[in-house]
């Protein structure tokens, strides 16, 4: 560690341009926000406003002041986006129920062809017995260390590693695009995981196959999630600042319809989006409210309760389940028997609160729909993702930051079946195997336990 | 050091405690280094212990001192974890609140660095972590805004490359990088901060650097 390699001060050198150079600090200034936003010890205020030159009142309703700014402002984004949604339903109405079909959501050139290419369609395929490995075909996108792309759509067998190609999709500036398929596999959503979403592009013979769903920033939502029968989209409209959930927008996907389902006001919004009933009849999506928005623009405010929300598509009352003052209930899983909803959970230490969390392991846990009965699966190391349910509903895997595991539904039997880096797992359509992220490539492990096999260098996929 | 209880009132008193401290405050961080450590005396240990007394008693002077002489060590190293301004600015405030209430329990001065920087990295990691789970998949955590002209002439690394590559990292080992490179951290001031022993993280290292080597130098 003495002297440094010529590789080494090249990448100093080349860190160093990425950060930047010093800036001069406001040290004073730095030290007081540090001291107003610590939970008050000893005396504190008095000491900070002798410090300040003002009375800990006038302290006080400085902060005071800012909230209200902020308020306001808040309030004309409100107003702005109440009179711009007023104006989008009167353009929808005005012009007939032809805007309110989804013509942009599945390109023309992209419908289904069932008459066409009767040989090995993958939706038929699952009957058949020399069918592809893990039940289905996996379609994931190269990277190529392009950000502006083009990526390149593949189905893959990830049993031979045959590949089809099906068009290419435009660079998302180093994001991958996590895909999603239908219970039948005949849809195939690409979810916006940056905003305005464009479909597949130069889409080949065997794209034909397939409904391809994109979300072109449908009705100001975002984060739209595959029903489990493939026909609703379901999305979460944000306010302008991104800090309040308004509403779950569901879409027909065969353009029948929309519908909007205000969630209770203030719900705060946090999560990957919502996660379906196995029936359809429900999503439940996370959120806080109250929210402590520290971090985020807004200093002062209560301790967030964080819930989990099950909201009807009927239209019938929201459900809110769970009170968690500690980091919140990560992203819910539904569970395919219905009854039960997997989160994993942040445990902060005790006097701190999201998102000044300290420490912080999760736990995973299943919550009964029923009754809001938590149970405790075991505990889940920082950097994780949303628990998934296998196909059968008897186990769970999850992944943190020390690899992927499996935990029977029950909370016993857990397995770890990949050490070191793995996000986003998926279960093959038989519940046989896991897909697997592991850096940029995917790779697949048996659900049983064995050796895991690369995919390709795939960075996105879904199985 | 009772006088680090005294109220301050005046501007005068002010500037009076900043010299005062600067430069126990500068001994403290050439000790830092690995050559100077023997010059770390026991007076000068005297006096940042006494320091973070000062602070751990409610001296928001004393700790103005260590804001500026840590922030930007935090914040740069925040920026290579986060990949983001903004999120290594709110976890280095962050840390900061951490740093007014806990460090009172610092009883060994010399990890005061290294401690700071952890603690900004591990809000910057937490920080990270809320954002991931508001968007579905990230490859990158760093945004690409590269201006397109010439290479650094420090660096025949692309900057597109290496920002890619610390992206791939996870997030503990971006922050490993940067420590020992942005902040200059010696080896044992890396163990200090990562919790793990100096011969394990120079091991660690090895095989970052190993691996961003083959990395860039293949691209």
């Amino acid at each position: 560690m003495n002297e440094l390699s010529e590789f080494e001060r090249q990448l100093a050198a080349g860190i160093e341009a990425i950060v930047g150079p010093r800036r001069p600090v406001d040290s004073m200034a730095l030290a007081r926000m540090a001291v107003s936003r610590a939970p008050i010890r000893t005396s504190m205020r008095s000491r900070v406003s002798t410090l300040i030159g003002r009375g800990p009142r006038a302290l006080g309703r400085r902060h005071g002041d800012q909230n209200h700014v902020i308020w306001t402002r808040r309030n004309l984004m409100l107003l702005l986006a109440v009179v711009v949604t007023m104006a989008l339903i009167g353009g929808a109405i005005g012009a007939g129920s032809g805007l309110l079909r989804l013509p942009a959501v599945v390109p023309p050139y992209l419908s289904p062809q069932p008459t066409s290419s009767p040989r090995t369609s993958p939706s038929a395929s699952a009957s058949v017995p020399a069918g592809p490995l893990g039940g289905g075909l996996i379609v994931a996108h190269d990277f190529q260390n392009q950000h502006d792309g083009p990526f390149n759509v593949f189905l893959i067998d990830a049993g031979s590693g045959d590949r089809t190609r099906l068009g290419t999709l435009p660079g998302l500036l180093g994001r991958a695009y996590a895909f999603q398929w239908s219970a039948d596999r005949s849809h195939i959503l690409i979810p916006d995981a940056l905003g305005p979403m464009p479909a597949l592009q130069a889409p080949t013979e065997a794209a034909r196959r397939y409904t391809f769903i994109c979300c072109k920033d449908l009705h100001g939502a975002g984060r739209w999630v595959l029903s489990p029968l493939g026909d609703r989209i379901a999305g979460v409209r944000e306010d302008a600042r991104g800090e309040r959930a308004l509403e779950i927008v569901i879409l027909d996907v065969n353009g029948n319809g929309t519908v909007r389902l205000p969630l209770p006001t203030g719900v705060g919004a946090v999560g990957n989006g919502v996660s379906w009933a196995p029936d359809g009849s429900a999503v439940v999506i996370e959120g806080c409210r109250p929210c402590n928005g520290a971090g985020f623009g807004q200093r002062q405010s209560p301790v967030a309760h964080y819930h989990l929300f099950i909201v009807p598509t009927d239209g019938s009352p929201v459900r809110e389940l769970l009170d968690d003052t500690g980091g919140g209930p990560g992203a819910p899983a539904w569970s395919p028997d219905g009854s039960s909803i997997a989160v994993v959970r942040l445990i902060c230490d005790p006097g701190t609160v999201m998102p000044f969390c300290g420490g912080a392991p999760g736990v995973l846990e299943t919550v009964q729909v029923a009754n809001g009965a938590v149970k405790r699966m075991g505990n889940v190391g920082p950097a994780d993702f949303a628990p998934v349910w296998s196909p059968d509903g008897r186990r769970i895997a999850y992944t943190d930051d020390t690899g992927l595991s499996v935990i029977g539904a029950d909370g016993t039997g857990l397995t770890r079946l990949v050490g070191g880096e793995a996000t986003h797992a998926q279960w093959s359509p038989d519940g046989s195997w896991i897909l697997f992220r592991s850096g940029n490539s995917l790779r697949i492990v048996p659900s049983d336990g064995g050796e895991s096999r690369l995919v390709g260098p795939y960075p996105g996929g879904a199985w | 050091m009772g006088a680090a209880r005294r109220p301050l009132a005046s501007a005068a008193s002010v500037s009076v405690r900043v010299v005062y401290f600067a430069p126990a405050l500068n001994r403290l961080l050439f000790a830092m280094h690995p050559c100077d450590m023997a010059v770390m005396t026991s007076n000068a240990m005297e006096e940042a212990s006494a320091l973070i007394a000062s602070v751990a008693a409610g001296d928001e002077i004393a700790f103005a001192s260590i804001v500026r002489l840590y922030h930007e060590d935090m914040r740069r190293v925040c920026v290579v974890v986060a990949g983001d301004e903004g999120i290594a600015e709110d976890a280095v405030a962050a840390a900061w609140s951490i740093a007014w209430r806990k460090l009172g329990g610092l009883r060994d001065p010399a990890r005061l660095r290294p401690w700071l920087v952890s603690v900004a990295v591990n809000e910057a990691r937490q920080l990270i972590r809320a954002r991931q789970r508001r968007s579905l998949i990230e490859v990158a955590v760093i945004h690409v805004d590269e201006p397109r002209g010439g290479p650094d002439p420090g660096a025949t690394i692309s900057a597109i490359d290496l920002r890619n590559a610390l992206a791939r990292l996870d997030p503990r080992d971006r922050a490993l990088i940067a420590m020992r490179y942005v902040a200059g951290f010696d080896a044992t001031e890396l163990a200090l901060a990562t919790g793990r022993s100096p011969s394990g993280t120079r091991a660690r290292l090895a095989r970052l650097l190993h691996r961003l080597e083959r990395e860039l130098r293949d691209e």
